[in-house]
C-alpha cells in the first residue's frame, strides 16, 4: 500500500505540472499568436509532414552522433596523453580550462567560411562542444583508483599498461559515462547552432527552424524543438542504458544518479 | 643488527645473505617532509626476519612501523641504508613476483566477483615466473570460507569476509614474503579472532616468511615466532622478544599462562617505549 501511494507520489507531481504549463501555454497563445503557437498547430505539423521532420531529425542526428563520438574519443585520447606525459598537461589543461568556459559556437560562421556548408563544419562544432567537458572527466577517473589498490599492483610490478587496463579504464568509466550524459546531448545543440548558421543545401532541424521562422512559421519551429527534445531524451536514455549494462556489475553507488 | 628469531643465529652481513634471511633491513633511515616540516620515522633500523617465520611488528603510533612495511614492500625508497629480500634489492623480489602485500583495507575491485579479485594477481606481470605449484584460487577460498561467495561482488560481503578475499588474492601466486599492513585493524574483535586463525591455518603448512604489523598485543603473540617492538622515542627497534609457543595453535592457546605471560611482557615493552604523556598545565 505504502509503495503504490509512493509510486503516485513520484507521477503526479509532474503530471500536474506538465498539465498546468500545457493550459498556461494554450491561454498565453491565444492572445499571443505570433509568440506562441496553439499545441494543435504544432500537433498538425508533425502529422502532416512525419517524412520532413523525420529526414531532417536524421541529419541533425548524425551530426550530433558523429561529431559527439568523434569529440569524445579526441578527448580521452588526449587525457590518456596528459595523464602520462606531465609536460603535456602542465602545457595543455590551462588553455583548456579556458576555452571550455569559452562559448565555442561563436566560431560557428568562420567554421562555413573554412568548410562550407556541407556536414564538415557540424561535425567539427558538435565535436568541440563536446571536447572539454569530456577530457576533463576522462582526466578525474584516470586519477580516481583506489589508493591501495594501485599500492598492491605496484607490489606486483604490473606494468603501466597493465595498470591501465585492470585498474584505470574500470575506474574511470563512471566518469565516463557521467560525461556522456552530458555530452551526448550537448552534441546536438552543436549540431543545432552549425545548421543555423550554415542553413544551405544541408537539410536538419536547425536549418528548418531558421527556414520555418523566417516565414513566421511558429508551428513548424515547435514541431522541430518537440523533436529536438525527443532526441535529446534518446540521446540521454541510451547512455544511461549503456551505462547500465556496462556498470550493473559495480557497486549501484557509483555515477548512477548524481542527483 | 637485530634478527627477529634467534638472537644466536647469525646473518650480520646483508650482503652475503641468500641464505637464512628472508628480509634484511640495514641501517634503514627514513623522514617524510621537507625543511622545518621534516619527521624523522626510521632512524637506523636494523632488522632480519628469517625464512620461514612469521613475525610481528608493534609499537606506538608513529613509531615508523607501516613504514618499515612498505620498505620492505618496494612502496617506499630508504634516505639511508638497504633493504633486501633474499639477499637481493627488493626491486627483484617484486619484479620475480615474490611478495605478496595485504594493505590495510581490502582493496577489492568492485567490478570484478570474489573469484576475479583473487586473480587479479595472476593476470599482471605474467613475466615473472609461475610458481611450481600454485595454489587453487577456488581451493583457497573454500579454504577461507568463500566457497559460497565465489561470485558474489565485494561490496556483498562483510567487512571481515572482504579481508579474507584480500588474504587469499596474496596467496595465489604463491609468493615467499607476505607483507601485511594491520590486515585486521577494520574489523570487529570476534571477528579478528576468527581471521587470526583462519590466516594460521592456511600459512602453517605454506612456509612462507611473513612481515605483519599490528596494533593488538594478542594479535602479535598469538600469531608470532617474533615480536618486533618499536619505538616512537628512538625511531627504531626496540626489542624483539621471541614467542616460543607450540605452533599448530588454536583459540584455547590464548588462555594459557604462557601465553598470558608474554602478552605482559609485552604490554610492559611497549609502555617503556611510548612517548611519555605529560599533564597539560
Amino acid at each position: 500500500m505504502s509503495r503504490r501511494s509512493l509510486r503516485v507520489g513520484v507521477w503526479l507531481p509532474p503530471v500536474v505540472a506538465l498539465a498546468a504549463l500545457v493550459i498556461l501555454w494554450q491561454l498565453y497563445a491565444d492572445h499571443h499568436p505570433y509568440v506562441a503557437p496553439r499545441l494543435g498547430e504544432v500537433k498538425d505539423q508533425l502529422t502532416a509532414h512525419p517524412g520532413l521532420f523525420a529526414r531532417n531529425a536524421w541529419t541533425t542526428l548524425q551530426e550530433g552522433l558523429v561529431g559527439g563520438a568523434a569529440g569524445m574519443g579526441a578527448a580521452f585520447a588526449l587525457a590518456l596523453v596528459m595523464f602520462y606525459v606531465r609536460f603535456v598537461e602542465r602545457a595543455l589543461l590551462p588553455l583548456a580550462v579556458v576555452l571550455n568556459v569559452t562559448p565555442l559556437v561563436a566560431i560557428a560562421p568562420a567554421l562555413v567560411v573554412a568548410f562550407g556548408f556541407g556536414m564538415t563544419p557540424k561535425y567539427v562544432i558538435a565535436s568541440l562542444l563536446v571536447f572539454f567537458p569530456f577530457l576533463v572527466n576522462a582526466l578525474a577517473g584516470l586519477r580516481d583508483v583506489d589508493p591501495e589498490a594501485l599500492d598492491l599492483v605496484a607490489t606486483l610490478h604490473a606494468s603501466r599498461a597493465e595498470v591501465l587496463w585492470r585498474l584505470r579504464l574500470p575506474s574511470s568509466l563512471p566518469y565516463l559515462f557521467a560525461a556522456g550524459r552530458i555530452c551526448m546531448p550537448l552534441s546536438l545543440v552543436g549540431a543545432v547552432v552549425a545548421e543555423f548558421v550554415a542553413a544551405g543545401e544541408a537539410k536538419g532541424l536547425g536549418t528548418l527552424v531558421v527556414t520555418a521562422a523566417s516565414l513566421g512559421d511558429l508551428g513548424t519551429v515547435y514541431a522541430a524543438v518537440v523533436v529536438l527534445a525527443v532526441l535529446g531524451v534518446a540521446m540521454f536514455g541510451a547512455v544511461v542504458a549503456l551505462q547500465r549494462l556496462v556498470l550493473g556489475r559495480y557497486a549501484p553507488a557509483v555515477g548512477m544518479g548524481r542527483r | 643488527m637485530t634478527t627477529a628469531t634467534s638472537p644466536s643465529a647469525q646473518g650480520s652481513d646483508p650482503a652475503c645473505g641468500g641464505g637464512d634471511e628472508a628480509i634484511v633491513f640495514s641501517g634503514v633511515h627514513k623522514s617524510f617532509g621537507r625543511g622545518d616540516e621534516r619527521v624523522k620515522v626510521l632512524d637506523g633500523v636494523d632488522l632480519s626476519v628469517r625464512r620461514g617465520q612469521f613475525v610481528t611488528v608493534i609499537g606506538p603510533s608513529g613509531c615508523g612501523k607501516t613504514t618499515l612495511l612498505r620498505l620492505a614492500a618496494g612502496l617506499l625508497r630508504p634516505d639511508a641504508g638497504g633493504v633486501s629480500v633474499f639477499g637481493a634489492p627488493v626491486a627483484t623480489a617484486t619484479e620475480a613476483k615474490r611478495i605478496g602485500f595485504v594493505p590495510q583495507a581490502p582493496a577489492l575491485l568492485p567490478w570484478r566477483s570474489v573469484l576475479d579479485n583473487v586473480l587479479l594477481p595472476l593476470q599482471v606481470n605474467r613475466k615473472a615466473p609461475a610458481p611450481d605449484s600454485p595454489p587453487d584460487a577456488v581451493a583457497l577460498l573454500t579454504a577461507l570460507g568463500l566457497g559460497d561467495a565465489l561470485n558474489r561482488r565485494p561490496r556483498e560481503l562483510s567487512g571481515g569476509m572482504q579481508q579474507r578475499v584480500a588474504i587469499a588474492r596474496a596467496f595465489v601466486f604463491d609468493p615467499a614474503v607476505l607483507l601485511m599492513d594491520e590486515p585486521f585493524a577494520a574489523v570487529d574483535e570476534l571477528t579478528r579472532e576468527s581471521l587470526r586463525h583462519a590466516l594460521l591455518e592456511i600459512w602453517q603448512a605454506s612456509g612462507k616468511t611473513v612481515l605483519f604489523v599490528t596494533h593488538s598485543v594478542t594479535e602479535a603473540v598469538a600469531l608470532s615466532d617474533a615480536v618486533v617492538v618499536m619505538s616512537a622515542t628512538t625511531h627504531g627497534v626496540q626489542r624483539v622478544i621471541p614467542v616460543d609457543l607450540p605452533r599448530p595453535r588454536d583459540e584455547l592457546v590464548e588462555t594459557t599462562a604462557e601465553f598470558l605471560a608474554l602478552e605482559r611482557e609485552l604490554r610492559l615493552e611497549l609502555r617503556k617505549g611510548s612517548k611519555p604523556v605529560r599533564a597539560p598545565r
